[in-house]
C-alpha cells in the first residue's frame, strides 16, 4: 500500500470528474472530510486516514483490500473505475440516464442499453460521456458510456446502443469470485 | 680511518666528513673513490678461508642498522583453541607419528588411514544399546567422521575471519568502476546474437544480489501533505475541465 503520486491522482480525479465534474472536491473535502486515496497491487482505494494508518503494519502481499475500491490502473496505465465506487457517483452525477423497467433486468445482465429500454436522458448529454445508470425508482443500477449524444437519441432506431455498459451492480454476483473492496 | 666509516659485514662504506661548499665533483669523486679503497682494503684484511678458491673470505656480522622498509608486520590474533591453550596451560608436546601395532605386528600410524585404531576398520563391534533398532552402528562411526570434519572446517573459517578482521578484509575488494564496465559488456554480451537479441531465447544479464530480497521503503508520506498535493490535484484538474 502506498500513497498515489501526483501523476495517479490526477488520472483518477480526471476520470472522476468526468462523472461528477466539481464534486470531485467534495470526495475530499466534502463530510468525509478524513479520507485519503491508497494504491494496492494496482487498485486505489478510497479509505479512511485512521485506517490507512492502521493497515501500514500489514505487509502489502497481504493486504487483500482495505475501504472502498475506486478503481484500478489498467496495465496500460488508464484508470478504470470499478462499480464498488458507484454509492459516490449516484448522488453527484452530472449526466444521468434512467431505464425502463423492462430494460432493467438486462443492463444488470452486463448487456448495453438500447434506445428501447430508455426511458429519460439528461438533457444535452454530449456523445461519448460518462453517465450513471439509474432505475424508475432513482436506485442506481451502474454506470456507462454514451453511444450517442441526447439529440442523435431521438432520430435513433429503438434498436440502437443508446449507453455502453461499464459496470453494473449484477457483477456483484457475476464477479463474485475475484471481487475486491466491497465494504467502507 | 682518517674519516671513513666502513661497515665490512654489510659491504657498506661511508665518508663521514662534512662537505665543503668549494668542493667540486671531482673532488667528491675523489672522497667515493677513496671510500671505496679503504672498503676493497678492509675485505682483503680479512682472514682467507681454507678451501680451492683462494678469494673466498667470511664477512664480519654488519654493525650497520638499516632501518626498516615496511611496518612491523602486527600480532596474529591467537585462534580459539591458541587462547584456550594459553589459559590452561596446555603445551604442545612432540609425538611419533608412528607406533607399534601388537596385533599387526608392524607399525602403524597413530592417527589417519591406516592407522591403529581406526575404528572403521573393524569386522565385529561390541553391541552399543544407544542404538536405535534398524540403526547401522558403522554408519553412525561415518556420520560421526563427517560431522567432525564440518565441525573443523568451521572452526578453521572462524579462526580465518578473525584472523583477517584486523588486516584484511576476508572479502575481495571490490573495483566499483570495474563492476560497473562488467555490467555494461555483460548486457552487451547478452544481445550478441546473429539477429541482435531480437529472437530466440534472450540471455537475461542477472542483476547482483537477486536472491536478496530488497528492502522496500516506505512510501508513506505525512497527512497534511497528502492533503495538500490531494486538494491540488483536484484543482489543477477541475481548472483544465
Amino acid at each position: 500500500m502506498r500513497n498515489l503520486t501526483e501523476e495517479e491522482l490526477h488520472a483518477v480525479f480526471e476520470k472522476l470528474a468526468k462523472f461528477i465534474g466539481k464534486d470531485i472536491q467534495t470526495l475530499v473535502q466534502g463530510p468525509l472530510e478524513d479520507c485519503c486515496f491508497r494504491l494496492q497491487k494496482d487498485r486505489v482505494f478510497y479509505v479512511r486516514e485512521a485506517i490507512a494508518a492502521a493497515a501500514t503494519s500489514i505487509a502489502r502481499d497481504n493486504l487483500a483490500s482495505l475501504g472502498l475500491c475506486v478503481g484500478k490502473f489498467t496495465h496500460s496505465g488508464r484508470f478504470q473505475v470499478h462499480i464498488t465506487f458507484l454509492p459516490y457517483l449516484a448522488p453527484f452525477a452530472k449526466y444521468k440516464v434512467w431505464l425502463k423497467p423492462q430494460s432493467e433486468m438486462s443492463f444488470l445482465y452486463g448487456n448495453h442499453v438500447l434506445k428501447s429500454g430508455v426511458a429519460t436522458l439528461t438533457q444535452d448529454t454530449p456523445k461519448n460521456q460518462p453517465v450513471v445508470v439509474f432505475n424508475q425508482s432513482e436506485i442506481p443500477l451502474g454506470f456507462g458510456v454514451t453511444a450517442r449524444s441526447s439529440l442523435e437519441v431521438q432520430q435513433a432506431n429503438s434498436t440502437d446502443l443508446i449507453v455502453l455498459n461499464q459496470a453494473d451492480i449484477g457483477s456483484y454476483l457475476r464477479d463474485e469470485d475475484h471481487f475486491v473492496g466491497c465494504a467502507l | 680511518m682518517d674519516g671513513v666509516e666502513v661497515d665490512l659485514g654489510s659491504l657498506s662504506c661511508a665518508d663521514v666528513r662534512p662537505v665543503l661548499q668549494e668542493e667540486t665533483e671531482e673532488d667528491l669523486n675523489e672522497r667515493i673513490r677513496r671510500a671505496v679503497e679503504f672498503l676493497v682494503h678492509g675485505l682483503f684484511t680479512l682472514p682467507e678461508q681454507n678451501s680451492e678458491r683462494k678469494s673466498l673470505r667470511e664477512l664480519p656480522t654488519a654493525t650497520t642498522v638499516v632501518p626498516r622498509a615496511k611496518p612491523i608486520p602486527k600480532e596474529k590474533p591467537l585462534t580459539k583453541w591458541q587462547k584456550f591453550a594459553k589459559s590452561r596451560g596446555i603445551k604442545k608436546r612432540k609425538r611419533d607419528k608412528f607406533t607399534w601395532d601388537e596385533a599387526r605386528g608392524e607399525f602403524r600410524p597413530i592417527h589417519g588411514y591406516r592407522s591403529i585404531n581406526d575404528e572403521r576398520d573393524q569386522a565385529v563391534m561390541p553391541h552399543d544399546p544407544s542404538l536405535a533398532p534398524g540403526e547401522s552402528p558403522f554408519d553412525r562411526l561415518k556420520e560421526g567422521k563427517r560431522k567432525r570434519i564440518e565441525n573443523n572446517r568451521k572452526n578453521q573459517e572462524r579462526n580465518k575471519r578473525t584472523l583477517s578482521k584486523g588486516q584484511i578484509s576476508a572479502l575481495p575488494l571490490k573495483n566499483e568502476a570495474r563492476s560497473k564496465y562488467l555490467d555494461k559488456y555483460a548486457k552487451v554480451a547478452a544481445i550478441s546474437t546473429s539477429s541482435l537479441g531480437k529472437h530466440g531465447e534472450k540471455n537475461e544479464v542477472k542483476s547482483k544480489n537477486s536472491s536478496v530480497k530488497g528492502i522496500r521503503k516506505k512510501k508513506i508520506i505525512p497527512v497534511g501533505a497528502e492533503r495538500e498535493r490531494t486538494f491540488r490535484a483536484v484543482n489543477d484538474v477541475l481548472k483544465n475541465i
